[in-house]
């Protein structure tokens, strides 16, 4: 395998999407009326995104132009169910869904429902340890912040 | 000797002793809870401090407060989920040799190095503590800013073989800690038109979200990986015991970075977690074999913990002699101080002796009570190690929820920490290194402060950084850690270039 065009990869798209934040940092800074002796309260973050903005081209030139890899010859064993990229979108998703339901469902519902989705996701298939982690946990845990810490959870807004 | 014995006889009472007990207990516990930090505990125990002897109230914070910081480390080394931002440094190798089936051995070490350094910053404390509250009062926002320059080399030492990668992380980390309103004009600037960013990003939700979300984003693709361990883990194997070879290692990186944790516990406003860092950062840079660090270097475990555990002495020292707070913890015990009647500053030293003497005597019980506490918890901590993926990764990420909510009360913030776990699952994928991106959003308020203080204070002019010998010599070191750094990258660079008279195989 020699070395080819150079496709996309992830350094690529990181360096483009650094790109395309400082630009919108960048206009949110200047559109500031900057206050301050001497040195202004923009001069600072300026001066970083720039730098942030240039080290980011500079990747991208890099990404870019370097050579192709030869490719992995061997790759890794593969892993019945979804593809990886599916499952970290997955468990992503999810977790948003369930900061989301914090406040209409309560701590306790949404945690112990989540816990038995991510339980599924990360491969376990016995039902009954799944319910029995899916409350135990979320469980202990209001109870430690809630009676010891006394630092109140998320409650059910939608049953109030 | 007198005063000796009257504060032996103080704390050697069955109500001091348990009290310094619980707290520490219960340090430890919220120290290894991701969220829950060790301020909060100590403010939610003052006011039951003020119902006890003031000697008693105090040996339970001081207990909370030694066995917080110590805490962080658990979950850091266990599941690479620091408890506290201190412990990040920490999870670097820790966790590494965890994975390795070596948890027992980062624990240990995690405990020791960290004792030592109480030890140390214990002493200078008794011994020291005017003349390094004297060489505290010589730092001002010049130096502050130097100190802060000299901490950000440590990018270029933790990034190395991936320099540009290393130094955007920093960037990267610098700006993230712009955010929000300004801390000396409360003006707002990059707010983006969200309220909630009005106060910054959330640092608890940006080292959770890079650590632990992110890393749970790397085991879901592949979800059937075994448990670190099958069977009991015994703290008598071999790999959870410490060879002559690794304190042979760590010994004289714990004996240098503990003095320079004192320091920097000494001067109000750098706290724990800046000390960790540089700490890190300096044994990585001196190591002759740098790129051990990350991949289980156990030194590494010892100059974080060692750099950890040496403030919190430290911090009493601009306390007890000037009535200045070290950090947020030490300003909450002052209130202990105060409703007991007790005005810390000079004065104390001389009309309140006898209790002096007896605060000493209890910072160093402390110190002996945390190791036999925390060497009979190691078996119970190392199980952790032997829970399945399916089990302990949906209860990371409850707990990491959890843990961002009941800190920062803000939803915001909990899906903030949803998007640093994306951001630091991607720097995993395309091999940026996090720590810098850690780093810089520690040391950008430290640095921003100290830069503009300085330039009002010398009316726009830049010379104040070096006609200030403190601050001039933190500069110079600071260059001298570019110098060292660029060598050493520049021959890898050399190293992994394949020679062209070579001829290539295939």
């Amino acid at each position: 395998m020699g070395t080819g065009r150079r496709r996309p990869g992830g350094d690529t798209w990181i360096a483009l999407g650094l790109i395309a934040a400082n630009a919108v940092f960048l206009r949110d800074l200047f559109d500031t009326e900057p206050g301050g002796a001497y040195l202004k309260t923009t001069t600072l973050p300026i001066a970083l995104s720039v730098s942030l903005t240039v080290l980011s081209v500079l990747l991208l030139g890099w990404s870019l132009l370097r050579p192709a890899a030869p490719q992995a010859e061997a790759a890794a064993e593969p892993v019945p169910g979804p593809p990886p990229a599916v499952r970290v979108l997955a468990a992503t998703l999810l977790t948003a869904g369930y900061i989301a339901a914090l406040p209409w469902f309560g701590y306790l519902m949404s945690s112990c429902a989540y816990f038995a989705a991510m339980s599924l996701l990360y491969g376990n298939r016995n039902p009954v340890s799944i319910v029995a982690v899916m409350v135990a946990v979320p469980l202990a845990l209001m109870l430690f912040f809630e009676q010891y810490m006394i630092v109140l959870l998320p409650s059910a807004g939608l049953f109030e | 000797m007198d005063l000796l014995f009257a504060g032996l006889e103080q704390v050697f009472t069955v109500e001091t002793l348990s009290l310094i007990a619980i707290g520490l207990i219960v340090g430890i516990i919220i120290g290894a809870i991701p969220g829950l930090n060790v301020p909060l505990a100590v403010a939610i125990a003052l006011p039951i401090t003020f119902k006890l002897s003031p000697i008693g109230g105090l040996a339970m914070l001081v207990g909370i407060y030694k066995g917080g910081t110590y805490g962080g480390s658990l979950s850091a080394v266990l599941i690479n989920v620091p408890g506290t931002p201190a412990a990040a440094a920490t999870a670097l190798d820790g966790a590494a040799l965890t994975r390795q089936g070596k948890a027992g051995k980062a624990l240990r070490m995690s405990l020791y190095a960290s004792i030592i350094a109480e030890v140390i910053s214990d002493l200078a404390l008794i011994l020291f503590a005017v003349p390094v509250a004297a060489f505290a009062l010589k730092i001002g926002p010049p130096e502050t800013f130097s100190v802060g320059v000299f901490a950000l080399t440590l990018v270029g030492v933790l990034s190395q073989g991936n320099m540009l990668k290393g130094v955007m992380a920093g960037a990267l980390g610098l700006l993230l800690s712009t955010f929000g309103v300004d801390p000396l004009t409360g003006d707002f600037r990059l707010t983006l038109g969200f309220d909630a960013l009005s106060g910054g990003w959330s640092f608890i939700a940006l080292v959770i979200g890079v650590f632990a979300v992110a890393e749970a984003l790397v085991k879901v693709e592949r979800p059937l990986e075994k448990p670190m361990a099958m069977g009991t883990v015994r703290l008598s194997d071999p790999d959870h015991r410490l060879s002559r070879d690794d304190w042979r290692r760590s010994l004289p990186v714990i004996t240098r970075s503990a003095p320079i944790g004192v320091l920097i516990g000494a001067i109000p406003g750098l706290g724990a977690a800046v000390s960790a860092y540089l700490n890190y950062g300096i044994t990585r840079n001196l190591s002759k074999t740098p790129e051990r660090f990350g991949q289980g270097a156990i030194e590494g475990v010892a100059a974080a913990e060692s750099g950890n555990n040496a403030v919190t002495s430290a911090t009493f020292v601009p306390l007890l002699t000037l009535g200045v707070p070290g950090d947020v913890i030490t300003a909450i015990m002052l209130g202990a101080f105060i409703v007991h009647g007790l005005i810390p500053g000079p004065a104390l030293f001389e009309q309140n002796s006898a209790f002096i003497a007896a605060f000493f005597v209890m910072v160093v019980v402390t110190t002996g009570l945390h190791l036999i506490i925390g060497r009979l918890g190691m078996p119970l901590f190392v199980q952790t190690t032997r829970i399945s993926n399916k089990f302990l990764f949906p209860a990371i990420m409850v707990l990491s929820v959890t843990g961002v909510y009941v800190t920062t009360n803000s939803f915001f913030d909990v899906f903030t920490m949803l998007g640093f776990g994306l951001l630091g699952y991607f720097m995993i994928k395309c091999s940026f290194p996090v720590a810098p991106l850690l780093i810089g959003f520690i040391l950008g308020p430290l640095i921003e402060i100290g830069l503009r203080q300085s330039v009002i204070m010398s009316r726009g002019s830049f010379d104040i950084f070096l006609t200030r010998p403190l601050s001039a010599a933190f500069l110079a070191l600071a260059a001298v850690s570019v110098v060292i750094v660029g060598v050493r990258e520049w021959r890898l660079a050399r190293r992994n270039t394949p020679n062209p008279k070579t001829p290539e195989g295939d």
